[in-house]
C-alpha cells in the first residue's frame, strides 16, 4: 500500500502555516484599506499621498480590486546643472503656471509642484480550484505625464497548493511633456535663439513586460518565492526637465537639455524567503538583482523581522540596503567641447548607495487593523552635484473587512 | 459550555481543564508559574471555544451553518474557513474519496447508540445522492452545495483546534506542555527534567476505566479513532460508526480503535481516520505510512 504521509504533511503544513484569523468575519464580502503617506526629503521634495483600495467579491468566482491614489509633490529637485551658476541665467520654458521653475539664484535646483491622480482596476477570475486569471488596467494623470497600462497574469497552483506558478504580461503607453506641453530638443542648448530653444511635441513611451514566478511552501515554517521579469521600454525616455552643464575650469559655459537612448531593456531577479521562528516571530529576507542595457546594475537586500506581541499587536523593524552602478551616459557635467549623443546628469542615474531603517507597528482597532510606519532613508551619490539625500517616510493605514 | 476553566496543581506541573467541543479538554504545563498557567489556560479555552463556535454544525450563525443552509446558492467564506475546506478537499483526494466531509447526512439514517437499529438498504440508498465532495463546487473563496447536502468539519475541527492552540501557546511560552482535547493530543515539549508525558491508551471495551497501554509523548501529535462508544450490534455483526461515503454503509472489519503518533495532531487524526476507512487493511495502511501506531 502506498504512503500518503508526505502529501498529508504538506496539506497540514499549508493549513497551519496560513494561520487563524482571530474571529475572522463569517462572510467578508469586501475589504477596504486606506492610507496616508508622507515622504519628506531634507530641503528637497515632499510627497503627500492618499491611497485607498477596496476588494469586492462578485458572485461565484470573481474578485474585483479597485485602487485610487492621489498625491501632491512639492519642493525642489536637482536639475542636473552645476551649482556654481555662471554666465547663463535660465529658467525652464514653463512660464507662470506650475511644473518646474529654477529656484532663484540656484539653477541646480528647480522648484517643483505637481499633483497626480491614479486609478487601478483589477479582476481575479477563478477558472478552477487551482487556476486563476488576473486582469489589470491602470490610468494615471498629472500635469506633465499621462500613463495607461494593462496586464494579464495566470496563476496556477499544484494539487496540494504548496507550489504556485505565475506567468504574466503587461503593456503601458505613456505621454511625457513639460507642463507647457512640449519636449525640448535632446542635447539642444538651453540658451539657443536668445533663450527660446527648439521644442517638439509630447514624448511617447511604450512598455512591454513579461514575468515568470514561482512560490513554494518549503516546510511548516518557510515559504520561498522567485520571480524573473523582463521589461522593454521604447520611445521618449528622456526627462524633459533635466539639463546638463558644460564646464571648463569650474565655470559653466553652456547648458544642454539631457538626452537618453530611445530604448531600455530592464531585467530583474527577485528572491524572497519568509520564515516563522520557534517563538512565532516572522522574518522576511528578500534579495533583488537588477540589470539593464543602460549599464545600471543594482543589488537590494531587504530584511524585516516581525515581532508578534500580545493582543494581535506587532512590531516590525526593517533594514534595506541598496547599491547601484551608474548609467553609461551619466556625466556630472560635460567637459568643454564634448557633446555626446546621449548624456544625463540626473542623480538617479549616478552610482548610488542607500540605506533605509524603519519600524512598523500594527494593532487591532475599531474592528479593523491600524498600521503605523516610520522610516529613514539615506542616499549617497558618487559624482552627482548633490552627493547626499535623506528622507523621512511616515505612513498610517487602516484596513477593515465588511460583511 | 460557559463554565470557567479549572486550574489544579499536580506534582511538578499545572493541570488546566475545561469543556469544549463536547469533550473534556486539558492543558498540562511544566511550570511553577501560576499567573502564567492561568493566562495560558484562558488562551487555550478561548481558542478551543472560538473554533467550536465557528465550525460546529450544531450552532447557528457560523460559516458551516451558512454553507449548509445555502440551499444551492454560492457562499463566500473567510480565509480560515477556506483553508480548512482546502485541507478537506486535499484529504478527500489523498484518501481517494474515502475521507469526505459531506458524509454527515448519512447520520439521518445511521444512529450509533449501541442498539440493533440497522437502517433498511433503501433508506441508505435514498441518502447517497446527497453525499460526495465531488458534487460540491469549491472555488476558493466560494463554495456551493447542492440542495440537501451538508458539510461537517467535525472530523478535522478538534485536531485543528489542538494544533492552533499549540501555536498560540508557543507564542507566549517556551516550556513543556501537553494539550488534550477529548483524546486528540499535542505535546509542546517534555515535563520538567526532560521526562515525557505519559498518555494512557483506552481499551475500547472498557472506556475510561482500564488502559491497554501507556504511550510516552514529548513532542508531536497523537490521535485516536475508534468505535468504543459508537456502534450498532445486530445478528452478531458489529457495525462501526466509520461510514464509507461511497456505499453509505459502515466499513467492514474496521479495527475497534486506532491510535497514531505524527508531527501534528491533524496528521495523527487524519492517519487514524483513514486507517479506519481502510477496514481490514488498516494495519497494512499504517505500516506503509511508517508512523508509530496502535491498532486494536
Amino acid at each position: 500500500m502506498k504512503s500518503i504521509r508526505s502529501k498529508l504533511a504538506i496539506a497540514t503544513c499549508t493549513l497551519l502555516s496560513q494561520g487563524a484569523q482571530q474571529a475572522g468575519a463569517v462572510e467578508s464580502s469586501w475589504t477596504a484599506d486606506t492610507s496616508y503617506l508622507l515622504y519628506s526629503e531634507t530641503d528637497r521634495v515632499t510627497v503627500n499621498k492618499l491611497f485607498t483600495s477596496a476588494n469586492v467579491t462578485l458572485g461565484d468566482n470573481h474578485l474585483l480590486q479597485l485602487e485610487a491614489v492621489y498625491d501632491t509633490i512639492t519642493g525642489a529637485t536637482p536639475t542636473g546643472a552645476v551649482k556654481s551658476g555662471g554666465p547663463v541665467t535660465v529658467t525652464t520654458p514653463s512660464s507662470g503656471g506650475k511644473g518646474y521653475r529654477a529656484v532663484s539664484g540656484n539653477p541646480a535646483l528647480a522648484k517643483f509642484d505637481d499633483t497626480r491622480l491614479g486609478l487601478n482596476l483589477g479582476l481575479v477570475q477563478s477558472l478552477r480550484r487551482t487556476l486563476r486569471i488576473n486582469y489589470g488596467a491602470s490610468v494615471s494623470v498629472e500635469r506633465d505625464y499621462e500613463a495607461y497600462g494593462g496586464s494579464l497574469a495566470l496563476e496556477r497552483d499544484n494539487e496540494d497548493r504548496s507550489v504556485t506558478f505565475t506567468a504574466g504580461v503587461a503593456g503601458s503607453y505613456d505621454t511625457i511633456f513639460q507642463s507647457s506641453g512640449g519636449t525640448p530638443k535632446p542635447m539642444g542648448s538651453v540658451e539657443e535663439n536668445g533663450g527660446n530653444p527648439e521644442f517638439f511635441g509630447p514624448g511617447k513611451k511604450r512598455g512591454f513586460e513579461g514575468m515568470l514566478g514561482v512560490s513554494r511552501i518549503i516546510n511548516r515554517r518557510t515559504v520561498a518565492r522567485l520571480n524573473y521579469s523582463l521589461k522593454r521600454l521604447e520611445g521618449y525616455l528622456t526627462d524633459p526637465y533635466k539639463v546638463i552643464s558644460m564646464v571648463r575650469e569650474g565655470i559653466e559655459l553652456r547648458r544642454f537639455y539631457e538626452s537618453r537612448p530611445d530604448s531600455r531593456q530592464r531585467q530583474a531577479l527577485y528572491g524572497e524567503l519568509v520564515h516563522r521562528l520557534e517563538n512565532r516571530d516572522t522574518i522576511r529576507l528578500a534579495y533583488r538583482y537588477y540589470w539593464d542595457d543602460w549599464g545600471i546594475f543594482s543589488h537590494t537586500i531587504d530584511y524585516r523581522h516581525r515581532r508578534n506581541l500580545l493582543g494581535g499587536r506587532y512590531l516590525e523593524p526593517r533594514l534595506r540596503l541598496y547599491t547601484q552602478s551608474s548609467a553609461d551616459f551619466f556625466y556630472p557635467s560635460l567637459p568643454f567641447g564634448v557633446e555626446p549623443e546621449y548624456a544625463s546628469a540626473d542623480y538617479r542615474l549616478d552610482q548610488m548607495n542607500s540605506a533605509t531603517l524603519g519600524l512598523k507597528y500594527g494593532q487591532p482597532a475599531l474592528g479593523g487593523t491600524l498600521r503605523l510606519r516610520l522610516e529613514y532613508l539615506y542616499q549617497t551619490f558618487a559624482e552627482a552635484e548633490y552627493d547626499t539625500n535623506q528622507a523621512l517616510i511616515f505612513q498610517a493605514s487602516f484596513k477593515k473587512e465588511f460583511d | 459550555m460557559t463554565d470557567a476553566p479549572l486550574l489544579t496543581r499536580e506534582s511538578g506541573y499545572w493541570r488546566g481543564s475545561f469543556r469544549a467541543m463536547a469533550s473534556p479538554c486539558e492543558l498540562l504545563l511544566a511550570t511553577g508559574d501560576r499567573p502564567l498557567a492561568e493566562r495560558l489556560l484562558l488562551l487555550a479555552c478561548t481558542e478551543a471555544r472560538r473554533i467550536e463556535r465557528k465550525f460546529s454544525r450544531y450552532l447557528r450563525d457560523n460559516p458551516v451553518h451558512l454553507i449548509n443552509s445555502g440551499d444551492g446558492r454560492p457562499i463566500t467564506v473567510d480565509d480560515e474557513t477556506a483553508n480548512l475546506l482546502d485541507f478537506a478537499h486535499r484529504c478527500w483526494e489523498i484518501s481517494e474519496g474515502k475521507f469526505d466531509i459531506t458524509s454527515g447526512v448519512l447520520r439521518e439514517v445511521w444512529c450509533f447508540d449501541g442498539s440493533d437499529n440497522v437502517p433498511r438498504p433503501e433508506a441508505v440508498a435514498a441518502i447517497l445522492p446527497r453525499v460526495g465532495w465531488h458534487k460540491v463546487s469549491w472555488r476558493r473563496p466560494v463554495i456551493t452545495l447542492r440542495p440537501g447536502m451538508e458539510i461537517d468539519l467535525g472530523g478535522i475541527g478538534k485536531e485543528y483546534a489542538v494544533d492552533q492552540t499549540a501555536r498560540l501557546i508557543r507564542r507566549e511560552y517556551s516550556g513543556g506542555a501537553l494539550l488534550n482535547f477529548g483524546g486528540d493530543l499535542y505535546a509542546l515539549g517534555p515535563r520538567a527534567g526532560g521526562e515525557p508525558w505519559a498518555v494512557g491508551v483506552d481499551d475500547p471495551d472498557a472506556t475510561g476505566s482500564c488502559q491497554t497501554g501507556i504511550v510516552n509523548l514529548s513532542r508531536g501529535g497523537l490521535a485516536t479513532s475508534g468505535d468504543a462508544r459508537r456502534y450498532l450490534l445486530k445478528d452478531g455483526v458489529r457495525y462501526s460508526h466509520i461510514l464509507d461515503p461511497t456505499t453509505g454503509w459502515p466499513v467492514p472489519d474496521a479495527p475497534r480503535a486506532v491510535t497514531v503518533i505524527a508531527d501534528t495532531c491533524l496528521e495523527a487524526g487524519m492517519l487514524s481516520t483513514m486507517a479506519m476507512l481502510h477496514g481490514s487493511r488498516a494495519r497494512e495502511f499504517l505500516e506503509a505510512q511508517k508512523v508509530s501506531f496502535w491498532c486494536q
